[in-house]
C-alpha cells in the first residue's frame, strides 16, 4: 500500500512541478493569472511531495530497493502528467487533489 | 570545411551512432523488455501446465512425491508455485550426480493434486532472453561482443542526446500533437528524458554485465586467467556439489522433520515467504533442510536471497546465512546488475521496469522513423537516394517485422504438434524465417505500403492469439479471469494492446492523415508522408 501511495504523490508532485512551468500554467489559466508565488508555490509543494515519496518507499524497503521503486514510480508519473498537458490540461488541477486525497486513503488504510 | 561547434558534432554523433546500430537495439530493447517476464511467457506458452492451482500444503506434498519418486537420491529441490508459476518444480539428483544447471531429473507436478505435468517442448521466454544480449545461430562470444558494442553505442547516443537537447527542462512534458516532425522530435524527447535514469540504468548495467568478456584484461592479469577464482571469490560460485555427494557410505535412513514449521519460521523472518526448498541426503543422518528466500532485502549484495538451513532430522534450525554488504566497488556492480535482472522484484515494480523499457523501446523507434521524417523534405525535391531508402525498409523490418516475428513465434507454439521432433527448435525458426520475410516484404513493397500491411499482420497476429488460446480448457482469459489468473490474463491482454496500438498506427497511415490545415505547408506534407 505504500508503494500505491508513493506512486500517487509522485503523480500529485509531477503534477504539481508541471504547472509551476511556464507553458503548462499557460495551457491551464491563461496568461493573466502567472504570478511569481504561485511559481513558487507549486514549486515547493512539487518537491515537498516528491521528496515525501522517497522518504516513505526508503523507510519501507530500505535505501537501495527504496530509492529503485521511488526512481521508477516518478518518472512513471512524469509520463502520465505529460500525456494530460498534451491531450486534457485542465484536469491538472482535479488531478492534483484527487491523487492527494488518494495517496491520503492508501496510506490510511495501510 | 569550418569544424562543427560542440553541440552540432554531437549532433552528428548522436545521428549516425542511433542510426548505424539502432535497428539491432531496437531488436535489443524488444526482446529485453520481454525478458522482465520470462518465466510469465514460458509459463504462458506451456497451456498442459494451467491447470495447476497454488495449494498451501504443497511443500509438504511435494516432498511426499520426492520421497516416492526419488527415495535413494542425494538431493532433492523444490520450487514452490507462486503467481509467476503456479506449478510445483521439482529436481533430484542421484548419489555422486554431478549438479549442473539444469542437470539432474525433473519433474513439473500440479501444486494441487501433485499429478506430473508434461508441458510441451519450447524455448519460451528464455529464447527472446537469450537473444536479447547474445543473438542466435552463432557462437555465444560472438553474439555478446556485437550486443556489447551496440550498448557501447547507446550509452554514447544517450550522452550525445542531452547534450544536443537544447531545452531539457523547459521541454521536460512537452509533447505537441499533429505537428508532423516536431511531434516525433517530441516524442522521441519526452520518451528519453522522462525516462532517463531508466535508460541510463539498463545501458550501463548492461555494460557492466558483459564487461568481463569484452574487457577482460584486468580480471585475467590479477588472476592469471582463473575466471573462476575470481567469481568465486565475488561469492557468485557456480552451484558446489551437496554434501554427501561424494561419500563413499549412504548414512543410516532416518525420518525427516515435518517441513510446515521451519516454512512458518521462515515466513515469519521474510515478507514475500519461501521461494524454494532444498534438502540434501533427504531421508538420512546428517540431511538438511534449506529454505531460500523469495525476493531481497538490498541490492547491495546483489539482491541475494537469504536462506536457512535446517537439521533434517530435527527440524531445528542450524543456520541462518544472512546476506552481508560488501565493499564499495562490488556493491556498485551489484546495484547495478541486480537492477538489470531485477529477479528480486514483486510484481508491481516488475510493470513499472515494464513499462520504462516500452518507453525504451519506442525512445529508439521513434529515433529511428525521425532519420526518415526529417530527410522528407529531401525526397520530395528528388534528392532522394538509395541510403534513403535502405533506412526506409530496414526500419519497417526493425520496427514493424520484430512483432509480425514475435506472434509468429507465439503461433507457432500453439500450432506445432507437441510431438514433433525438435519442436523448441522450430518455433525459433519460425521466429527468423518469417522476420527474413517481413524484410523482404519491406524491401518489394512501396514504403508506406509496405508499413500498413505489417501493422495489419500485427493486428491479426495479435488478436488471433487470446481467441485461439480458447481450444485449451484452462488458458483462456474467460477462464483466466473469472479463476483469477492474473499472469495468463496480462499476457493476453498485452497481446490485445499490442495489436490495439498497430491499428492505430495503421490508421494514422490512412490517405487523408495528417495534420488538418496548418499554416506551413511544409509540416503538414511532412506529416502525411510519414510513417508511425
Amino acid at each position: 500500500m505504500i508503494a500505491a501511495g508513493a506512486m500517487l504523490l509522485g503523480v500529485a508532485g509531477m503534477a504539481s512541478l508541471s504547472m509551476a512551468m511556464e507553458r503548462h500554467h499557460e495551457q491551464i489559466w491563461g496568461k493573466a493569472r502567472l504570478q511569481v508565488w504561485r511559481v513558487w508555490a507549486l514549486r515547493a509543494v512539487g518537491w515537498a511531495l516528491l521528496i515525501t515519496a522517497a522518504v516513505a518507499t526508503v523507510r519501507l524497503q530500505g535505501t537501495s530497493m527504496g530509492l529503485t521503486l521511488w526512481a521508477m514510480e516518478i518518472s512513471l508519473a512524469a509520463v502520465c502528467v505529460g500525456l494530460l498537458l498534451s491531450y486534457v490540461p485542465r484536469v491538472l488541477p482535479w488531478l492534483l487533489a484527487a491523487a492527494l486525497l488518494a495517496a491520503w486513503v492508501v496510506t490510511l488504510g495501510a | 570545411m569550418k569544424a562543427l561547434g560542440f553541440r552540432q558534432a554531437n549532433s552528428w554523433l548522436h545521428t549516425w551512432s542511433g542510426l548505424l546500430l539502432g535497428w539491432l537495439l531496437f531488436a535489443v530493447f524488444v526482446t529485453g523488455t520481454l525478458s522482465y517476464f520470462r518465466q510469465e511467457i514460458t509459463y504462458w506458452m506451456q497451456p498442459e501446465l494451467h491447470g495447476s492451482q497454488a495449494h498451501p500444503q504443497a511443500a509438504e506434498q511435494a516432498l511426499q512425491t520426492l520421497r516416492r519418486e526419488a527415495p535413494d537420491a542425494a538431493s532433492w529441490q523444490v520450487t514452490l508455485p507462486d503467481e509467476r508459476n503456479p506449478t510445483v518444480r521439482t529436481r533430484w539428483y542421484e548419489q555422486g550426480e554431478r549438479v549442473a544447471r539444469n542437470g539432474g531429473k525433473s519433474l513439473t507436478l500440479d501444486a494441487t493434486t501433485m499429478e506430473p505435468l508434461a508441458g510441451r517442448p519450447t524455448a519460451g521466454g528464455e529464447f527472446l532472453y537469450r537473444f536479447h544480449f547474445e543473438l542466435y545461430g552463432m557462437d555465444r562470444t560472438w553474439g555478446r561482443w556485437i550486443v556489447g558494442v551496440a550498448t557501447m553505442f547507446m550509452l554514447v547516443a544517450i550522452m550525445s542526446g542531452v547534450i544536443i537537447h537544447k531545452k531539457i527542462f523547459i521541454d521536460f512534458f512537452t509533447f505537441r500533437r499533429r505537428k508532423g516532425q516536431r511531434s516525433w522530435m517530441d516524442a522521441h524527447n519526452a520518451l528519453a528524458v522522462l525516462s532517463l535514469p531508466f535508460h541510463f540504468m539498463i545501458t550501463y548495467s548492461g555494460l557492466l554485465l558483459l564487461m568481463f568478456l569484452l574487457m577482460p584484461w584486468g580480471m585475467d592479469a590479477a588472476y592469471n586467467g582463473d575466471t573462476r577464482a575470481f567469481f568465486s571469490e565475488r561469492g557468485r560460485a557456480p552451484v558446489q556439489a551437496p554434501a554427501g555427494a561424494d561419500a563413499q557410505a549412504v548414512p543410516a535412513p532416518q525420518a525427516m522433520a515435518p517441513i510446515g514449521p521451519m516454512l512458518e519460521a521462515a515466513n515469519r523472518a521474510w515478507p514475500l515467504g519461501v521461494a524454494s526448498i532444498s534438502v540434501t541426503l533427504p531421508g538420512r543422518a546428517g540431511g538438511t533442510v534449506e529454505l531460500r528466500q523469495k525476493g531481497a532485502q538490498t541490492l547491495l549484495n546483489h539482491a541475494a536471497s537469504e536462506r536457512m538451513i535446517f537439521d533434517a532430522g530435527t527440524g531445528e534450525l542450524k543456520e541462518a546465512i544472512l546476506t552481508d554488504v560488501p565493499a564499495a566497488g562490488v556493491s556498485t556492480y551489484n546495484v547495478f546488475s541486480a537492477l538489470h535482472r531485477l529477479r528480486f522484484a514483486d510484481a508491481w515494480l516488475r510493470w513499472l521496469f515494464f513499462i520504462a523499457g516500452v518507453m525504451g523501446t519506442a525512445m529508439v523507434g521513434t529515433g529511428m522513423i525521425l532519420w526518415v521524417v526529417k530527410r522528407l523534405p529531401q525526397k520530395r525535391k528528388g534528392q532522394y537516394h538509395a541510403g534513403h531508402r535502405l533506412v526506409e525498409r530496414l526500419n519497417v523490418a526493425a520496427l514493424a517485422g520484430i512483432f509480425v516475428a514475435i506472434g509468429a513465434y507465439f503461433w507457432l507454439n500453439r500450432l506445432l504438434p507437441a510431438s514433433l521432433a525438435d519442436r523448441a527448435g522450430w518455433e525459433i525458426k519460425g521466429f527468423f524465417l518469417v522476420w527474413a520475410l517481413m524484410l523482404v516484404h519491406a524491401w518489394l513493397r512501396e514504403h508506406k505500403q509496405a508499413w500498413k500491411e505489417q501493422l495489419y499482420a500485427i493486428v491479426v497476429l495479435y488478436v488471433g492469439l487470446p481467441i485461439i488460446n480458447f481450444q485449451f480448457a484452462d488458458s483462456h482469459l474467460l477462464a483466466t479471469l473469472s479463476n483469477g489468473r492474473w499472469t495468463l490474463v496480462s499476457v493476453d491482454l498485452v497481446l490485445l494492446a499490442t495489436a490495439a496500438l498497430a491499428a492505430w498506427a495503421a490508421w494514422y497511415l490512412r490517405p487523408s492523415a495528417g495534420p488538418v490545415r496548418k499554416p506551413k505547408p511544409a509540416v503538414q506534407a511532412t506529416a502525411q508522408e510519414v510513417a508511425p
